[in-house]
């Protein structure tokens, strides 16, 4: 079994798992092309939280929890939960920052993308164009001897549990609806995407699910791409390609393949700003070591560093929306064009800086 | 002279493979490998059977040691 999910075989099981499972979701009840999409849905846990205040993207998202809460049992059940942290969290955590605000102009993360892609929504090309500029870039730093140092493992396993253990908080506070007072969080949207929603325990199974399958077969949607140019691994591809693949007929069954450029749900179609927002958001992954999905997997292996990422990115989907740089169907906020181009200097300054060090250093 | 080690402990993805590719085009004899992380020990592997190189791979204090022989 330990074996079966590194093989080949075993990346294309969890990609065609997420392929089943997320337009089924969106079938049951969550937001268009947006079956799971990590940046959305960490953006809607921001908005719960009170974070920011756009009133259509706000609810305590049960997927989120279930990754995180599902890769600790399956790393437990492995002996691979490792409580460990130290390699630049600062850095880490302006990454996750960044990473939000490019992927919140383009309006999704790489797994979104992919099932934009799989909906029919053409923009996701574009976009998805754009994550393989950045993480081309962040590649080539990587091979100049890029790094953030090295991560110290703790000796007592318990520090590994405080990303896990915010989530069963933040599970508690969506089950018995806790409120902090009228007008005060917990908010959760009556309108718009953050109303969207599969039922509850369903969408916290899926979540489990899909924590559980990427914790052992490693999927990662920004490693495929990293992987091949560093390398010529297409190893993690091929899951990325069953996900595509297997998400597609799923919607042509479901009725939920709608191909175009214009009027795609929670979408835009500022091709500029489409491709530099990923780009932004391909650059911070590749400098993090991971996409959304895997730094909440990582996170829930013990790796307090991915917690400080999946921070930095809850917190930067506040940013997005209080200081307008997040899009709308309508197009991209007043400062998001602003947003990208400080990320994309932040980026590149810190994957400059980073490689400079070690080079120094050997 | 001692076999040298390329300790990949505490790096983030894709370091380690990255550090292992440097190493089988810088040097021509035959190194170790330390790995502690579940990600970096399979990628390795892989690595590795691709290019078809031959290695041994044991435990070590809960690290795993990639012995390269060429």
């Amino acid at each position: 079994m330990k074996y079966f999910f590194a093989s080949r075989t075993g990346i294309i099981v969890t990609g065609i798992a997420i392929g089943v499972i997320a337009p089924l979701l969106q079938y049951l009840g969550n937001p268009r092309n947006m079956g799971i999409c990590v940046a959305c849905f960490e953006r809607d846990i921001a908005g719960a939280l009170g974070m920011h205040r756009a009133a259509v993207v706000q609810y305590l998202r049960p997927e989120i929890i279930g990754i995180v809460l599902g890769a600790m049992l399956v790393a437990f059940l492995g002996r691979e939960f490792k409580a460990r942290g130290g390699s630049s969290p600062l850095i880490r955590f302006f990454l996750g920052v960044f990473a939000m605000i490019g992927a919140l102009v383009f309006l999704g993360c790489p797994w979104r993308a992919l099932l934009r892609l799989a909906g029919g929504d053409w923009n996701a090309i574009v976009g998805l164009t754009g994550l393989a500029l950045g993480i081309y870039v962040g590649s080539l730093f990587l091979k100049q001897g890029y790094t953030l140092h090295r991560t110290q493992s703790y000796p007592n396993k318990s520090a590994g549990f405080v990303m896990p253990t915010l989530m069963i908080g933040l599970f508690l506070l969506l089950v018995f609806q806790v409120s902090f007072g009228e007008g005060n969080p917990i908010f959760a949207s009556t309108q718009g995407p953050g109303a969207s929603r599969a039922p509850l325990y369903i969408s916290l199974v899926a979540g489990l699910i899909f924590g559980g399958l990427a914790q052992r077969s490693r999927f990662c949607t920004m490693g495929s791409l990293r992987d091949l140019f560093i390398s010529r691994d297409l190893h993690l591809f091929s899951g990325v390609v069953a996900l595509v693949l297997t998400a597609f007929v799923l919607n042509l069954v479901l009725g939920q393949f709608n191909p175009g450029f214009i009027d795609q749900p929670i979408a835009h179609n500022m091709h500029l700003w489409n491709f530099l927002g990923m780009a932004l958001a391909g650059l911070a992954f590749c400098l993090a070591g991971g996409c959304p999905g895997r730094q909440l997997i990582l996170a829930g292996e013990g790796d307090t560093d991915a917690g400080v990422f999946v921070l930095g990115m809850i917190v930067g989907a506040g940013f997005s929306h209080n200081f307008a740089m997040a899009s709308s169907p309508n197009g991209i906020g007043a400062f998001g064009a602003s947003g990208v181009a400080v990320g994309l200097i932040f980026c590149l300054a810190t994957a400059w800086i980073m490689t400079q060090q070690r080079q120094k250093a050997a | 002279m001692t076999k040298p080690i390329i300790d990949t402990r505490g790096l983030s993805c894709p370091q380690p493979v990255v550090l292992v590719l440097q190493a089988l085009k810088g040097m021509t004899g035959s190194f170790d490998i330390l790995v502690d992380s579940g990600a970096a020990r399979e990628n390795i592997r892989r690595t590795l059977e691709k290019k078809q190189i031959g290695f041994d791979a044991k435990e070590e204090n809960g690290d795993t040691v990639y012995s390269v022989k060429r």
